[in-house]
């Protein structure tokens, strides 16, 4: 394949225009990143609240704008565009592929998201103030009267954003399957490559199921419908299952790319390769399988039949079989080889580690009665933390320190880098592991008050998030000084790494395999 | 707009059986929701 020439334009049009996938992948970690920050300010100001008992800075309804908005913006703003700028970076890649398969639509899936972005932040000076009612967006919560303009603004957002992710799953997907360099069999493609693909395939199946839930959120609220309206015949409970059937899905949607990520990395920096990769294979395909068989389990409260409960336990204690499969195998590579201890290592270690830890919680969370204590507690908070964040963040920083040599041309100050993965680590574990206790103990979520008896783990929580919020300014100074300059890195940048990546150039030229590659 | 990967025949006809697949499970997924609410 050959391109017609190799220059581009500079400057606003470049970024406005652009249809290559290293420039749109560079667009979405930006956008992510500055989301990151956004939904991270957004935690300081509920842990500031929380430091201590009593209304300290904001009103309860402002509280609950914030854990509300906070979630809408990592989940939506920062991790799941985050991982697609890695699928745009990193995908055509390490396939052998010279972009993606849709470039043009691939600008236009960037591109929805500032506006989108923005329409969910003007929620918040809308009249009656932005979403207060949780990620969640149950009716009567999210209906009117209880709220107001900025419930509108969500729903619009949600759509565009799920646009975005639909068109982009469907991009990942066209790519993978006729993209693919000559000889890079399914089975011979890298692991970050296929948890994408059936990633892509979790977002086709889960995201158009959320919009028309909100559409018809949409209806209730202005044009008279009573989908989730008791009074006129609806149901409620009905929304909570169709956002869950998506909502189940969603977490393996933020978690399965980092779970390639580390299974990338692991071979890389043990210098063996990846333990059962066919077994990887199948588990991460069983794990997105049975992610749309559990949804209930996340409203065990609200009074299904018993034959529904014991359904809804036992599949989802299946899914610890397939992860365990995952964690196995991630260990397994590990075992004899020759490691070394470079910062996209730690960060992978702590990742399976510490989301370890938020699976075995998930599975005291899946046995129905225990769930009934548990319900609505910081034991949720803990647990969904444990996940997402040592899940897909630390998945994300470890992908960052890993390709960036590859996307810059520089190498990351090792130092700073590790200072940066220990800051993270301790202060993660500071703010969250307390929670699991206030949540055992009773303490309910999404609440600015609470009672005395929570003081001491609530302040270290707080001390723990003020930290943790501190060490992303030193990420971002990493960021920057990586960008600009650092010793040059190799083509292959890491002894131990393979894969296509790293047969071309570091920095990645603008087009890569132009013509194709043979895979052997 | 930056410059386009020339793509052959038989990739872009794949890719847009690909696309029209993909597009049609999408408009499922959207019509499932509701239809959920008329048992």
């Amino acid at each position: 394949m050959a391109t017609a020439h190799h220059d581009h334009p500079t400057g606003l049009s470049r970024w406005l225009f652009t249809t290559n996938h290293k420039d749109i992948g560079t667009l979405y970690l930006w956008f992510a990143f500055i989301m990151f920050l956004v939904g991270g300010s957004m935690a300081m100001v509920i842990r500031a609240e929380l430091f201590q008992p009593g209304l300290q800075f904001i009103e309860p309804d402002f509280f609950n704008q914030m854990t509300t908005m906070h979630a809408l913006v990592m989940v939506f703003g920062a991790v799941m565009p985050a991982f697609v700028g890695l699928a745009n970076w990193q995908i055509p890649l390490m396939i052998g592929a010279p972009d993606m398969a849709l470039p043009r639509m691939n600008n236009w899936s960037f591109w929805l998201l500032p506006p989108a972005a923005t329409l969910l932040m003007l929620s918040l000076v809308a009249p009656g103030g932005g979403p207060a009612g949780g990620w969640t967006m149950y009716p009567p919560l999210s209906s009117t009267p209880y709220a107001g303009m900025g419930m509108d603004f969500t729903i619009l957002t949600v759509h565009m954003l799920g646009i975005s992710s639909i068109l982009g799953s469907i991009n990942v997907i066209a790519t993978i399957l006729n993209m693919r360099a000559p000889g890079m069999t399914l089975m011979k493609m890298p692991m970050f490559v296929w948890t994408w693909l059936i990633t892509a395939f979790l977002l086709l199946a889960s995201i158009p199921v959320f919009a028309g839930a909100v559409t018809m959120l949409l209806t209730d609220r202005h044009f008279g419908t009573s989908f989730f309206d008791a009074a006129g015949g609806g149901d409620p409970v009905m929304f909570q299952h169709i956002f869950w059937f998506f909502g189940h899905p969603e977490v393996y949607i933020l978690v399965l790319p980092a779970f390639g990520v580390f299974s990338e990395i692991i071979p890389t920096f043990a210098r063996k390769p990846l333990f059962g990769y066919t077994s990887m294979v199948f588990a991460t395909a069983t794990i997105a399988f049975l992610s749309f068989i559990v949804w209930a389990h996340h409203m065990y409260t609200v009074g299904m039949p018993m034959a529904g409960e014991l359904f809804f336990m036992y599949a989802t204690m299946l899914i610890a079989v397939p992860t365990g499969v995952k964690v196995f195998n991630w260990l397994a590579t590990m075992w004899r080889g020759a490691m070394t201890f470079e910062t996209p290592m730690l960060y992978a270690l702590a990742g399976v580690l510490l989301f370890t830890v938020g699976g075995v919680t998930g599975l005291m969370m899946s046995i129905t009665p225990v769930d009934f204590q548990y319900h609505d507690t910081y034991f949720i908070v803990a647990h969904f933390h444990y996940t997402i964040f040592a899940g897909s963040i630390l998945g994300l920083m470890a992908a960052y320190y890993y390709w960036v040599p590859k996307w810059t041309g520089h190498m990351y100050n090792e130092t700073l880098g590790k200072l940066h993965f220990w800051l993270t680590i301790i202060a993660f574990n500071l703010t969250f592991f307390p929670q699991h206790f206030l949540g055992l103990a009773g303490m309910p979520r999404r609440i600015p008050d609470y009672g005395l008896q929570f003081v001491e783990f609530n302040q270290m929580s707080s001390i723990g998030a003020f930290i943790l919020g501190a060490a992303q300014i030193l990420w971002l100074y990493i960021i920057v000084t990586t960008i600009k300059g650092g010793k040059k890195a190799t083509d292959k940048v890491w002894e131990g790494s393979n894969g296509l990546e790293w047969s071309v150039p570091s920095p990645a030229p603008y087009h890569t395999f132009e013509t194709a590659p043979t895979v052997k | 707009m930056t410059t386009e990967p020339v793509k052959t025949p038989e990739q872009k006809r794949a890719i847009m059986i690909t696309v029209v697949i993909l597009a049609i499970i999408a408009v499922i997924g959207f019509i499932s929701a509701f239809l959920k609410q008329w048992k």
